[in-house]
């Protein structure tokens, strides 16, 4: 059990908690009027969702029975310990989807009769366990469903603040652009050249301030406000990190996928919120297959510094 | 038909090409692609480089009077500190039937296809015979380095040109064809500490031209200090530019400093 203070009952019902700027997803069986009940598979149940919680729940026909699909969307979660409903030991009639801030972290919650603890990070006391008396399926599917409509959105937002931020860098004169990429991010003109497809000496003609093609310009931009996008997601050293592939499984990085027009996933995945193989999933389904780095060669660092290919030792 | 449509018709109708190699060796998607838009006098000599009257010993004569020359040491290779090592591995360039002027010529495996060089090399102030030129990769011999001077090349390859060179000499020599992303990962430091190398020529050495100074002596001079730059220990964890640059994640960093270095030498 856990040491925690447990609320009342009371003290739970109508309780809204904010999860940030995720969605809280609720699901809930029709509660229980008058004296609480062990509840049987398939029973009633003696849990107090939020008010506004239940009246979408009441909104929704779908809501009718214990395997529920699901849910409202909103801010706002329901916590529950089950420490406050003894008589729910063995009761798992309560399927609570949850979402943390970033999108991705969606995960179902049952009540059980075991202990849990509150979160440090979420006041929403939000706790993953193990989902029971609800058909999986139903539930993954509903998980997934929201996950990737969340993922969607958010991809959607980063490309609008790349196109935002590419038009405030164009309006830069690209000289400008270039020397503070080259010099204050330290990206190098083989880095940079490769970004927008161009050689290391055009980019130096540029910087020297000879004449860029309207294209270029566009690509310099571009190139310009995803460095800015990661900076602004925390990553430290964006030159560098953009170079360092996306996974050990593949030779992908964040700058390949920019010359591939999805700069919005190596935001993505700069900001941690997605994982590196779902950023390569989507970026190409095929990503194991054409991508893969070389299963018979590793690439290895000498004694003096210099880089050498050699074979795997289990190849 | 003129006699150079009747090149570029043969060429299209009999070069080789094996169908398995053909997957497994790289090409440009554009001819172009392979070169760098001009072969500055401030860029270090480099894999790829084509040199005008340096000849390569034991080259046959009709083709050593061409007098052209490209270099293949490969990057790790070409140094040993701030000079160039005495003697460099080298391929004559001469023409040959079959070759395209204007197109990756696929098959041939024992050379270097050279499309578009006569333009290339009249952009940087050289005048060549309209041929089907390519780098005799098979004929490779060492040169004697001094003779490879900056105001005797005619074209530098783009670090994609560079990365084919390479892919195409491993299998000249092995008759193993090596992904071309395995080069490019084990070169990346060594192309990237080139353009590092230009870029303090071009901003510490340049100015100096413009005051008259030798230009060959300069070079030299800032090879020297670039090289002192790059390899002292005094940074991040006690590394060098150079160690930061060839970590994984130092290179922004190294990139960084290097600019730092040439912004206080440029004021000084």
């Amino acid at each position: 059990m856990s040491g925690n203070p447990s609320p009342s009952a009371a003290e739970l019902s109508g309780l809204r908690v904010n999860v940030g700027q995720g969605a809280a997803l609720f699901l809930a069986q029709r509660p229980e009027v008058g004296p609480r009940r062990r509840a049987t598979g398939g029973g009633s149940t003696t849990i107090v969702p939020s008010r506004d919680a239940w009246d979408m729940y009441m909104s929704n026909p779908r809501l009718s029975n214990v395997y529920l699909d699901t849910l409202a969307v909103g801010e706002g979660a329901l916590q529950l310990n089950s420490n406050a409903f003894p008589d729910l030991a063995d009761l798992a009639t309560s399927y609570i989807l949850a979402t943390a801030p970033e999108p991705q972290l969606s995960f179902p919650v049952m009540l059980t009769g075991t202990s849990w603890e509150p979160s440090a990070q979420h006041p929403s006391w939000l706790k993953a366990f193990e989902p029971v008396n609800v058909h999986p399926v139903t539930a993954h599917r509903s998980v997934l469903r929201y996950a990737l409509e969340s993922r969607d959105n958010t991809l959607a937002e980063i490309r609008r603040r790349l196109d935002r931020t590419r038009l405030v860098q164009l309006q830069k004169a690209p000289t400008n652009v270039l020397k503070h990429m080259t010099d204050e991010l330290g990206v190098g003109q083989l880095g940079a050249g490769r970004a927008i497809g161009v050689t290391p000496t055009a980019i130096r003609k540029w910087r020297r301030g000879e004449p860029i093609r309207p294209e270029h310009r566009d690509r310099l931009a571009q190139f310009a406000a995803l460095l800015g996008e990661l900076q602004d997601a925390g990553i430290y050293d964006p030159a560098g990190w953009i170079s360092i592939p996306v996974s050990a499984e593949s030779f992908v990085t964040p700058i390949h996928m920019f010359t591939k027009g999805r700069g919005d996933l190596a935001v993505l995945l700069g900001a941690g919120a997605a994982e590196p193989q779902e950023v390569l999933d989507l970026f190409d389904p095929h990503w194991r297959t054409r991508y893969a780095v070389d299963p018979d060669y590793d690439v290895v660092t000498l004694l003096d510094g210099s880089r050498s290919a050699v074979p795997r030792r289990d190849a | 038909m003129e006699p150079q449509d009747e090149l570029e018709t043969e060429a299209a109708q009999t070069a080789p090409e094996d169908p398995i190699l053909a997957q497994r060796l790289d090409a440009p998607s554009d001819p172009s692609e392979i070169y760098l838009e001009e072969a500055s006098v401030y860029r270090p000599v480099s894999t790829g480089d084509i040199f005008v009257d340096v000849p390569v010993p034991g080259c046959p004569a009709d083709d050593a009077h061409f007098s052209l020359t490209m270099v293949l040491a490969h990057p790790s290779a070409m140094r040993r500190g701030a000079l160039l090592e005495p003697l460099l591995r080298a391929a004559p360039v001469a023409p040959r039937m079959g070759v395209s002027k204007k197109k990756w010529s696929r098959g041939y495996y024992d050379l270097y296809p050279l499309p578009l060089l006569r333009q290339v090399a009249a952009a940087n102030g050289f005048e060549l015979e309209d041929r089907g030129w390519c780098a005799l990769i098979g004929l490779a011999a060492p040169v004697d380095s001094s003779q490879l001077e900056v105001t005797h090349r005619l074209a530098c390859l783009s670090p994609d040109g560079i990365h084919l060179l390479l892919q195409r000499l491993v299998h000249a020599d092995t008759r193993v064809p090596v992904r071309i992303d395995l080069l490019q990962e084990v070169f990346e430091p060594k192309l990237a500490e080139l353009e590092m190398l230009e870029s303090w020529n071009e901003d510490l050495v340049a100015p100096l031209q413009v005051e008259g100074a030798d230009l060959l002596g300069a070079l030299r001079k800032a090879a020297e200090e670039f090289e002192e730059t790059m390899s002292e220990c005094k940074h991040r964890g006690g590394k060098s530019i150079r160690q930061l640059l060839e970590s994984d994640t130092g290179a922004g960093e190294a990139h960084r400093l290097l600019h730092e270095e040439i912004r206080r030498r440029g004021l000084g």
